[in-house]
């Protein structure tokens, strides 16, 4: 498990909704085969990092290092072509499409064996192999959590971002997805990065994290040490 | 029973022209969530154009391959023009732009070609001149094959939209961008793609009304505007299927209505009628549930 290199590698960003600055100063490494979770309260930034990383929202200044490269300067179908996919904050459902739909638009812009991976999303996400021909739209949460990540795996990113994966879902429901993650680390090799304000279970299933207060990153550190942070405990644990 | 028959296939190839012109303006709906009325003018400025090559160089092939360039260019250069407009989610200014580009190509066609008068395509440009009688009543040939181009076309367009991953993802930018983006389409060049396909549909427009009607004017720009908008929210906005069936249904109700009904009540009583389902069925007569 011990790898090194460093697949995304975030430095001094900043960004700003017109005169507003929604991210002072995010500084962030993910290396390979890491499940790192970025922690914070609402309005942190979480989300417009992640926008900002796939180029749906510019940086002001700092850079994104994705394997090599610089990602400020690119247009969001390169990025996601570069190999990033996003589970974004809401699911993200085309909701007039099948479950089959989304998951084929998951391959739009990768060449990869549609069908061999098709088998490997309904091996992990059984539920999705039943309502395969049902519009998204009408499954129940639960069920588009599952199509949001099948559909970002179903690529065969490098790197995936999660915002807010366990956003109005039951505690148990939050364990099991995220125990799946943890086995499609383990399985496959994903690197992830969660945005998370669910920052119990985050830092119970991650292996590092690093804490956003007002756009800045304070804290960081191995997760299971975080857990045991004084600062974390009573600012984000309820201790 | 004859004069049914013969109206109803004049009916089906009016309603499959129609169809086509609504699908040209779903295409680009799709991709640009815009309601373009110029696409019916568009239509008409090919034929305008074929009309003229024919009548300077006298080959009817190269006409048509100017309708198609003609169609395509018109098309594709509108689209940098509606794309600030979309980038920002504007919608009256669109309807704006849309019109503007209708008026022009009007415009143009009073001014350039044949000093306004109606133009009349030759034998050679409409191809099928035969007609042949079914007891009473003579069927033309033409609106056959418009009634066999219409349905081949609309389905290679469909299965285009329904089945391939450019199709699938112009879908996805209509029913919500923001995601479409995260999934990697990329906005510019799906969006041209779009058009140019929008673009090649007028030509084949052009090239059907030329055969059916044998004559155009800028006037009809105009008339056929107005229908295929009314027709495309009556059906709903962006959807296909929809746009088609009813375009088809209306085809027929005003073939049938200019034959059975006295006078000039078709056009009142179909607009009628459609006022009434826009208002009681917002999302178009097939929508299955109101979004929110
Ligand atoms: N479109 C926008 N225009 C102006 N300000 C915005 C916009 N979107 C977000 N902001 C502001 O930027 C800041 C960061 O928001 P962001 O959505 O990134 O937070 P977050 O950490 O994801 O929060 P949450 O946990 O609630 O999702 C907030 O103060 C928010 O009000
Ligand atoms: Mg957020």
């Amino acid at each position: 498990m011990e790898q090194t290199n460093t697949l995304l590698k975030i430095e001094n960003l900043s960004v700003y909704y017109g005169p507003i600055c929604a991210v002072k100063k995010i500084d962030l490494e993910v290396k390979q085969g890491e499940i790192v979770a970025v922690l914070g309260a609402n309005g942190a930034g979480k989300s417009t990092m992640v926008n900002t990383i796939i180029g749906l929202m510019k940086a002001k200044t700092g850079s994104i290092q994705f394997d090599g490269k610089e990602l400020t300067k690119m247009r969001t179908d390169q990025i996601i072509q570069s190999g990033i996919s996003v589970v974004p904050e809401g699911r993200g459902m085309l909701s007039e499409m099948t479950v089959m739909e989304n998951l084929q638009m998951g391959v739009y812009h990768h060449k990869v064996d549609f069908n061999s991976n098709l088998e490997m999303i309904f091996s992990y996400f059984p539920r999705l192999k039943e309502r395969q021909w049902q519009k998204a739209g009408t499954l129940s949460g639960g069920e588009q959590q599952m199509l949001a990540i099948g559909r970002s795996i179903i690529g065969g990113p490098k790197l995936l971002l999660m915002d807010e994966l366990s956003l109005a879902l039951s505690p148990l429901y939050v364990d099991n997805i995220f125990k799946t993650l943890v086995q499609l680390r383990n399985e496959k090799g994903f690197t992830i990065l969660l945005a998370e304000q669910n920052a119990r279970k985050a830092l119970q299933y991650s292996d590092r994290a690093y804490v956003l207060d007002l756009g800045k990153t304070v804290m960081d550190g191995r997760s299971s040490e975080l857990m045991d942070d004084p600062f974390v405990q009573k600012a984000y644990l309820g201790a | 029973m004859e004069l049914f028959l013969a109206q109803l296939v004049s009916g089906l190839s009016t309603g499959g022209i129609y169809a086509l012109l609504v699908l040209g303006m779903n295409l680009i709906t799709l991709v640009r969530n815009v309601v373009h009325h110029g696409f019916s003018h568009t239509c008409i400025f090919t034929m305008a154009v074929g009309w003229l090559v024919y009548n300077k160089t006298g080959m009817p092939w190269l006409a048509f391959l100017a309708m198609f360039a003609a169609g395509v260019l018109v098309t594709v250069l509108s689209e940098p023009l509606f794309r600030p407009l979309s980038k920002r989610g504007a919608d009256l200014e669109t309807i704006v732009l849309a019109m503007g580009i209708g008026i022009i190509l009007s415009e143009l066609i009073v001014n350039f070609f044949n000093s306004g008068q109606v133009l009349s395509f030759n034998d050679e440009m409409k191809i099928f001149t035969t007609k042949f009688q079914v007891g009473a009543i003579t069927v033309s040939v033409a609106s056959i094959v418009a009634l066999v181009a219409c349905v081949v076309i609309a389905i290679i367009i469909s299965t285009y939209l329904f089945k391939s991953s450019e199709g699938r993802a112009m879908r996805a930018m209509a029913q919500n961008l923001r995601v479409a983006k995260m999934l990697g389409v990329p906005f510019g060049k799906t969006g041209v793609l779009g058009f140019l396909i929008a673009g090649l549909l007028a030509a084949c427009i052009g090239v059907i009304c030329i055969m059916c009607l044998g004559y155009c004017n800028a006037e009809m720009g105009d008339s056929f505007a107005t229908k295929a908008v009314i027709l495309m929210l009556f059906a709903g906005q962006g959807d296909i299927k929809g746009g088609i069936l009813s375009s088809i249904l209306m085809g027929v109700v005003e073939a049938m209505a200019l034959a059975y009904l006295p006078g000039r009540w078709a056009e009142a009583i179909f607009y009628g009628f459609m006022m009434v389902i826009i208002i009681i069925k917002p999302n178009g007569l097939f929508a299955r549930k109101a979004k929110n």
